[in-house]
């Protein structure tokens, strides 16, 4: 910028210079054509003499005079020698003396033509007339004219007149001298003058001409340097500009030119591929169509104001908006700007750069790393949890094991079986639990609906739960008037939801009560928990519904539970599009409410369930046991021998294929995994060898459990799964279905009645 | 010195017999416009069969000139025999006189001309 202001003042004064040289030559070209108008007539007055030989006639004049004066001399002697008889004035004249008369008339006649010329021709009367010479011209032209009538008269009166005439020519010689020597001073002055004049004229023209070339020098000095700096200053700018350009036209980011009222006046490709504007629109489009910030009230346009001001105090950049091409889609971009104040118009400059690629990014970086740090925090609340809920059923199991071994009441043993079993119940819903958030976390929950009677599930759930209730020395009991009736849902789901509040009602209260009350409002059924428990305060309300989550209540009073229930229960509502939510307050009680969809249906003739109570067993049957866990060998073997059944025991699957081609079985009970050969690989050979047991019934036994497990077995070739730990009830049902599948049904054999 | 080829006498009837010009002039020697009237110089040395050399011209004083032949142009020099209507005496010039029409152009203002304006003039001869 200063140099630059340094620049155009060097071409201000060359400016000023030139102007001073052109003024100059002006004047000087003035001059030049007034002495040269001068000089012109000057040269015209030489070119046309205004006079002849001046020196020759004013010689002449005297060389005449004495001519005369010699003819009359010389007819004066021949005269006075041949005198004229006085007698006889015609008798012819001497012969000599007749020559001399004419001789002078002659020369008499040349004189005064002479003289008669001289006074005519102005150039020369001015002269002889001048004042100072007095009258002597006059006078002499006068003298000689006066000789005429003698001239012209007789020889004898001309003869007569020489002496007079002689001595009268004597006496005006030196005053003819004086006249001459006089006029030749003042026509050689008049030369001189005329001459100095001309030199004069000349000279100033000289003068002139040399100021002229010389200014003329310096000007074309003057201009050729100017146009070597123009020259070198429009060569730099044009490279500058030439660079400019390619930095303009091949940046990736859009270069944008703004006019102060935000109008766009200039942007490079980049720039029309970001915003994906067409040449023609370009020029005057308002930033705000294509640059937007986050207002009090969505996205706004951005000024040319905005954009001039806050550049305010200099170059900014990382100044984020979001930009907006033609189809309207959004995307963050980051600005550097500065405003270029050039010929008075300001005009900002931005360089636009996309950073949707660097937000995602930076989203997707904080995301994983709250994802990994909730991740870290979940696994370490999940840790503590389930070792410290698996510690406590431990406990009761191993210590009863331990009261058992060493103490030897027989009477005491179904007490100690029973503490063995609940521990052992406790473990199982743990676990239960666990699988159940995992696959609710992993993927949708599963509702089937179907038609239930509800009134039957409240009461089960109560029931379930008296018994806790009463040890708490709590009462449990129903409100609702009505009966609900049979509804379409998910009982199974329900149930878990209901009894997970149920049971927490009556774990957190001790010496209160528990209601759980029910209400229908059309196909929208509420149901409430609630309790006169230890409650909690509004900032626990709000988390308890998160997985893990135990709250300080719990913890200190030794309240078991994984915490997971009322994520369960809220993951499972959701999926079946209802609501839950809890009132409470510490120290009064808590109320926890569930709003579900159950549109209310025909009641259905119960199918009756097979009697938990009857003890059924299928028919002997001959079993292969392919399982590779010695403890679950054992277990598996003593519970199926009680029944009768005979078991041949396979320790991997390739043993279980080998066996299975050797003897017939009725059942094949098949471990899933396996070392050496899996319980799926194993089934597959079965099936595909024809052998004795190529369509005997194979049932999975697996640890995994979920529906797509069961799905994945069915479709290798498994009739059946059955869930680990395997429950002596469902194994011997199980078994029953399978006989009677696989033969008509003995008749002693009890079954379902419809 | 050599003798002259030919010598031919003219009598003023003679010469005015020959084509006439006249026009009107100042001239440097007189007051006013005059009005000459005589024979162009080049009809005349046309009527000699003069084409080239150099032209002799001498006046009563003895006053002589020599001027080339082909200075003589069509609009150039007269032999004038009158001025003014009037034939001109020894005295006023005459009897015959060369004149150049001194204002029709600068080119006849110059001294040479002057020179060569011969007065009083009574002899002329040609030489190769």
């Amino acid at each position: 910028m200063s140099r630059l202001a340094i620049n155009s003042a060097g071409m201000d004064t060359s400016v000023i210079r030139l102007a001073l040289l052109g003024t100059i030559t002006g004047l000087c070209l003035v001059v030049i054509v007034y002495l040269l108008t001068d000089v012109r007539q000057k040269l015209g007055e030489l070119a046309s003499s205004p006079t002849d030989n001046i020196q020759w006639t004013l010689s002449q004049l005297e060389v005449e005079f004495l001519e005369f004066q010699l003819s009359v001399q010389a007819a004066k002697l021949l005269s006075r020698t041949n005198p004229l008889p006085i007698d006889s004035p015609n008798a012819d004249l001497a012969e000599p003396l007749s020559q001399s008369l004419t001789h002078l008339r002659k020369r008499y006649d040349i004189l005064y033509s002479r003289l008669d010329t001289l006074s005519q021709a102005e150039h020369y009367s001015n002269v002889l007339f001048n004042p100072s010479l007095g009258d002597d011209f006059g006078t002499l032209q006068r003298l000689v004219k006066g000789f005429a009538p003698q001239i012209d008269g007789s020889d004898a009166g001309l003869i007569d007149a020489m002496d007079t005439m002689q001595r009268a020519l004597t006496q005006v010689r030196p005053s003819l001298r004086d006249i001459l020597s006089y006029s030749n001073l003042e026509f050689v002055a008049q030369s001189d003058i005329a001459r100095l004049d001309v030199a004069h004229v000349l000279k100033r023209l000289a003068w002139a001409s040399s100021v002229l070339l010389g200014a003329l020098t310096a000007m074309v000095i003057l201009f050729r340097s100017l146009a070597q700096v123009s020259k070198k200053r429009l060569q730099q700018k044009l490279a500058a500009s030439a660079r400019l350009e390619t930095i303009f036209s091949t940046s990736r980011d859009a270069i944008l030119v703004l006019d102060p009222r935000g109008r766009l006046r200039d942007a490079n490709r980049a720039a029309e591929e970001m915003f994906q504007l067409s040449e023609g629109e370009i020029d005057g489009l308002p930033a705000g169509t294509f640059l937007r910030r986050e207002g009090a009230s969505g996205l706004l346009g951005v000024s040319g104001a905005d954009l001039f001001q806050s550049c305010a105090q200099g170059p900014k950049t990382g100044y984020r908006l979001l930009g907006r091409d033609r189809t309207g889609s959004s995307f963050p971009v980051e600005l550097s700007m500065d405003v270029s104040n050039r010929a008075g118009i300001a005009m900002l400059v931005c360089v636009v750069r996309d950073i949707s690629h660097q937000v995602a990014s930076e989203a997707e970086l904080t995301a994983s790393r709250d994802q990994a740090l909730a991740g870290e925090r979940a696994k370490a609340r999940f840790l503590g949890v389930i070792s410290h809920e698996m510690r406590t059923p431990l406990n009761g199991i191993l210590g009863t094991i331990d009261l058992m071994a060493e103490g030897d009441e027989s009477a005491e043993t179904s007490t100690y079986l029973n503490v063995v079993r609940t521990s052992a119940q406790t473990l199982l819903d743990l676990v239960n639990d666990v699988l159940d958030i995992t696959q609710i976390e992993n993927s949708d929950v599963l509702i089937k609906p179907a038609p239930f009677d509800m009134d039957q599930l409240l009461q089960d759930i109560l029931a379930s739960e008296t018994p806790r209730a009463r040890t708490q020395g709590n009462s449990l009991r129903q409100s609702g008037a009505s009966p609900l009736g049979w509804a379409i849902g998910d009982a199974t789901r329900l149930r878990q939801v209901l009894l997970n509040l149920v049971s927490n009602a009556v774990k957190f209260t001790r010496n209160g009560s528990v209601t759980l009350d029910s209400q229908r409002q059309g196909d929208t059924v509420t149901f409430s928990v609630h309790d006169t428990g230890i409650g909690m305060s509004a900032e626990e309300s709000e988390r308890i519904f998160e997985d893990f989550v135990r709250l300080d209540g719990a913890i200190a009073l030794q309240i078991q539970g994984t915490g997971l229930g009322l994520g369960i229960s809220r993951h499972i509502t959701t999926a079946m599009r209802g609501t839950i939510c809890v009132q409470s307050e510490v120290g009064l009680g808590t109320t926890f409410q569930v709003r579900l969809p159950l549109p209310a249906v025909q009641q259905i003739h119960p199918v009756r369930d097979v009697d938990q109570d009857d003890i059924l067993t299928a028919p002997p049957q001959r079993i292969l046991l392919v399982e590779d866990n010695p403890t679950n060998r054992f277990v598996a073997r003593r519970m199926l021998e009680r029944d009768g059944h005979s078991v041949t025991e396979a320790e991997n699957g390739k043993r279980g294929v080998e066996l299975a081609q050797k003897a017939p079985f009725d059942i094949i009970l098949m471990d899933v995994s396996m070392p050496v050969m899996d319980g799926v690989e194993a089934t597959a050979a079965i099936r595909a060898s024809p052998g004795p047991c190529q369509h005997t019934r194979i049932i999975a036994l697996t640890a995994h459990v979920g529906d797509d497990v069961t799905e994945r077995l069915q479709a290798a070739g498994l009739d059946d799964v059955i869930a680990k730990p395997i429950r002596i009830r469902v194994l011997r049902q199980l078994l029953i279905e399978a006989s009677s599948a696989a033969a008509p049904p003995t008749p002693g054999a009890r079954h379902p009645a419809s | 010195m050599t003798l002259p080829d030919a010598v031919v006498g003219m009598t003023m009837d003679e010469l005015e017999a020959l084509p006439v010009t006249e026009f009107e002039t100042s001239t440097i020697w007189t007051e006013g416009p005059q009005v000459f009237r005589g024979v162009r110089m080049v009809d005349l040395l046309a009527h000699f069969g003069i084409e080239s050399g150099t032209l002799k011209l001498t006046a009563a004083n003895d006053y002589s000139i020599d001027v080339p032949v082909d200075s003589f142009t069509d609009d150039g020099a007269i032999l004038a025999y009158q001025r003014n209507g009037q034939t001109m005496t020894l005295r006023t010039k005459g009897p015959l006189w060369v004149v150049y029409p001194y204002d029709s152009s600068p080119k006849f203002q110059s001294e040479v001309i002057y020179s060569n304006s011969i007065w009083q003039l009574d002899r002329m001869s040609a030489t190769e």
